[in-house]
């Protein structure tokens, strides 16, 4: 509450001044929060003078209220992620006075995404960044900085001279009452001195690697226990959110995942009644592809409801191959390696062309500034790369979760036929029964993945499935063209391969 | 090493860490604290300033004889101490770049883990069983002791052992292979038998008691799941197993950064139940442990068999190293390369 001398108020009379000195009214806090008949009777005034004083220290002190497009009002920035169709994902970027969650298993890329943006919030404006500088809290391990090193030299977004590791502050908090004290009283003075300085970029991100990690060390969980971490979630939340509106920060916290258990229906649930489980799925968990629904983000509701954004990255099943001008995309010059680094690592960025890549996965599971959806994305050594839906979408979806490396050829088979070549589709399809009875498998399950697509809230995509389907209809002619004794004889030795 | 030399370094280390090392809890009692409250935190694992500033109040009033203001006070003391403030990346990386790596004795599986063990943060190997885990761990307890430009870390090492599988000849000959006095070797390796989580745990107590008194760079927990895997049964005890497994890697976590060591764990595989039967699912096998195991290590590193001897290993996960693959081989005198053999 506000602490200010009443004798600081221009708006007060001297005589008003009196008044409230003499019934030992000192605070502008003493006076909001006595109601009226105590203040007549403490300084011994009418009513009137009373509602006078109350009603003129009220005027000074109301915010004024401000039309959405005064030039003088501070405004929200965001930056881009470095990443085009990531920004569009996330509404433009990441923007800051908001609180933004990435959740994610170990090895997704957590970490990445976070020391990827803590590097764009650099930039300058006509690269997409917002020229300022982050502050990287870690929880457990140091940040590590060969990792930015890298990105700098791979990505040629970044170059030494933009960013760099001297504009990403750095601290570690290995336990909540440590987290509470750097952001109670560390950060905001670490904000305002560095805004003080005349050439120093001020801190526009705030990262948390990782949140949940500090929760760990509970024995037991018990309603005590439960209730405890509740409190210090909201707590730690409120400051959070009192410096993400204060500075004008972007604050970015990571999250880990806990598998999701099926219990079967709650023992006393009433009919109708949908159990908090059922519900956590559509705000902790993404499903845009199969086996993204087994994870969800840990911490529970009550730090659900303190985020602005959630974001769930995923590593999928799928393996890869890049195109030839993905590769030449991904690719890119890479510094000398060390001395000590040896020779495997050249070997390794030497292949990176033709060993098949992990497929991941991210989605907006709820954002305030924009609508949920995914995209896949491939971690490379300058960072993040989302890949355009055409490609992603092209890879067949796997509802069995056996790790299968799709060789070339098989993976060609599955691609969608070409529009134009719908008039030989029949003989087409013929040769694809006769010979290749694995792939047309492979071909059917992915011709699964538009159902699940229905539900996906991008509108292209969904013409995009439209066109697909068009173009997989067969021709009028295909039944009678069909040779099924070749058939015959092709289909028993592949279905008994499939049931063993 | 000769001892003479041992000692000037010890004495060097002394120095250095008076600058920057760990920060004895001993120094409490300039701020104030009864020496009698500093030997209770010492007695229940809290031997450096830094792991009693970042203990919570609540478990510092677990220890008999620590009220609460007794709590309070030692716990601001402690704050006041450890300097709590922002660097900038720049000077971490220039302190990382100091950063002593341990040799794995195989130059490939040095290339992948980019210098080899990295001290300060954990490192974890799971495979099969004969995949090379415990072996990796018996050449690491030697390869610690080299001297730094040898690719060790001029240290001792402690091997914490659950599945009854550490062999003392072993270390021998590994010692025989890298020109080391095995008597020595053997001496300066700290061993311990975990027989039960529990103990397991405890034994992490103790070894923060020993890392303050000489100079470790290395914690080895060979196998970090195994116990949990016995002691706790079924999915009605999955949350209390998963609850003391992520405070025994806290724990260990509190350890690496505190002393610096470098810490490696081994962990088992499971296949994945719901890996459905086909052509490809023949090696899908999952690291156990969970999400909780696998938040928690900073470098997840995959074994997998190879022809004869060698060893594939790959890595899974990590903050700064690629997802690349390379071969070592297990010869007589320990991990190598698969030319070496020859």
């Amino acid at each position: 509450m506000d602490s200010r001398p009443i004798t600081a108020i221009d708006a007060l009379f001297s005589s008003q001044k009196a008044m409230l000195k003499r019934g030992n009214i000192t605070t502008v806090a003493d006076l909001m929060l006595l109601p009226l008949p105590d203040i007549m009777r403490k300084c011994k005034i009418s009513n009137h003078d009373a509602k006078l004083i109350v009603d003129a220290v009220c005027d000074e002190l109301a915010p004024k209220l401000h039309r959405l497009d005064d030039p003088g009002l501070p405004r929200d920035e965001k930056f881009t992620t470095g990443d085009a169709l990531l920004d569009r994902l996330l509404g433009g970027g990441i923007r800051t006075s908001k609180l933004w969650e990435i959740a994610g298993e170990s090895a997704a890329g957590k970490t990445q995404l976070a020391m990827q943006l803590s590097l764009c919030v650099q930039l300058p404006r006509n690269l997409g960044g917002i020229l300022g500088s982050a502050c990287f809290i870690s929880t457990s391990w140091t940040l590590p900085t060969n990792r930015l090193v890298e990105m700098v030299d791979a990505n040629p977004l970044f170059s030494p001279a933009l960013c760099g590791l001297s504009d990403i502050h750095t601290l570690k908090a290995p336990s909540v009452n440590v987290l509470r004290h750097v952001l109670s009283v560390t950060l905001p003075g670490f904000l305002t001195s560095v805004r003080n300085q005349p050439n120093a970029k001020p801190v526009k991100l705030i990262v948390i690697d990782a949140l949940a990690e500090l929760f760990h060390t509970n024995t037991e969980t018990s309603f005590a226990s439960l209730n405890e971490r509740s409190r210090n979630l909201a707590e730690l939340a409120t400051l959070l959110h009192g410096l993400a509106s204060a500075h004008r920060v972007a604050v970015v916290v990571l999250n880990e995942v806990a598998d999701v258990i099926d219990r079967g229906p709650a023992p006393d649930a009433r009919p109708h009644e949908v159990a908090y489980r059922e519900q956590a799925r559509f705000f902790g968990r993404g499903d845009s592809v199969p086996g993204e629904d087994a994870k969800e983000a840990a911490l529970g509701l009550v730090w659900a409801n303190q985020v602005n954004a959630r974001i769930m990255l995923s590593r999928t099943k799928r393996m890869r191959y890049l195109d030839a001008h993905e590769a030449q995309a991904v690719k890119r010059p890479r510094r000398e390696p060390d001395v000590d680094a040896g020779t495997s690592r050249v070997a390794v960025a030497g292949q990176d062309g033709e060993q098949p890549i992990r497929l991941r996965r991210l989605t907006v599971v709820f954002s305030s500034v924009a609508q949920p959806g995914s995209l896949d994305y491939i971690i490379t050594p300058g960072g993040i790369v989302a890949l355009p839906e055409e490609a992603g979408g092209v890879t067949t979806v796997e509802r069995t979760s056996p790790p299968r490396k799709i060789p070339a050829n098989a993976a060609a088979a599955t691609a969608p036929p070409q529009p134009d070549s719908s008039s030989d589709l029949g003989a087409a399809s013929a040769v694809d029964l006769d010979g290749l009875a694995p792939p047309t498998d492979e071909a059917h399950v992915s011709s699964e993945g538009p159902e699940r697509a229905e539900n996906g809230p991008l509108a292209e995509e969904e013409d995009e499935w439209e066109a697909y389907w068009k173009s997989d209809e067969l021709g009028s002619d295909f039944y009678s063209q069909l040779d099924l004794d070749a058939l015959a004889s092709s289909l028993p030795p592949s279905s008994e391969r499939r049931s063993g | 090493m000769s001892q003479a030399s041992q000692y000037q370094e010890e004495e060097e280390e002394e120095q250095r860490s008076s600058m920057s090392g760990p920060m004895m809890v001993i120094k409490l009692q300039e701020a104030g604290i009864h020496p009698q409250d500093i030997k209770k935190l010492m007695d229940s694992g809290l031997n450096t300033v830094e792991s009693v500033a970042y203990t919570p109040k609540k478990s510092l009033m677990t220890i008999k004889g620590i009220s609460e203001q007794k709590a309070e006070k030692i716990l601001a003391e402690a704050q006041k101490i450890i300097p709590l403030g922002f660097q900038s990346a720049t000077e971490v990386h220039a302190r990382r770049n100091e950063l002593v790596h341990i040799t794995t004795g195989s130059k490939n599986l040095d290339a992948l883990l980019g210098g080899g063990i990295e001290t300060g943060a954990i490192t974890e190997f799971f495979g099969e069983f004969r995949t090379g885990k415990s072996q990796i761990c018996h050449t690491l307890a030697v390869t610690c002791q080299l001297p730094v430009d040898m690719g060790g870390g001029e240290g001792k090492c402690l091997y914490i052992d659950t599945e009854g599988t550490f062999r003392p000849i072993r270390l021998l000959q590994v010692a025989e292979r890298l020109g080391l006095n095995g008597e020595e070797v053997l001496d300066n390796v700290a061993y311990a038998r975990a027989y039960n989580a529990d103990h397991q745990n405890q034994l992490l107590t103790n070894a923060s008691a020993l890392m303050s008194e000489s100079r470790f760079c290395l914690l080895i927990v060979d196998s970090v799941t195994n116990l949990y895997r016995t002691d706790f049964n079924g999915r009605g005890e999955l949350s209390a197993r998963q609850m003391h497994l992520g405070k025994f890697l806290r724990t260990l976590q509190r350890l690496a950064d505190e002393y610096g060591v470098a810490v490696v764990m081994t962990n088992q595989v499971m296949s994945n139940p719901d890996a459905s039967a086909g052509p490809y699912a023949g090696n899908d096998k999952k690291p156990i442990g969970g999400n909780i195991l696998a938040h928690a290590s900073t470098t997840r590193v995959q074994l997998k068999k190879g022809r004869a001897n060698t060893r594939q290993a790959k890595i899974y996960d990590s903050p700064c190293l690629p997802e690349s693959e390379s071969m070592f081989a297990i010869l007589a005198s320990g991990i190598g390369d698969p030319e070496e053999e020859t």
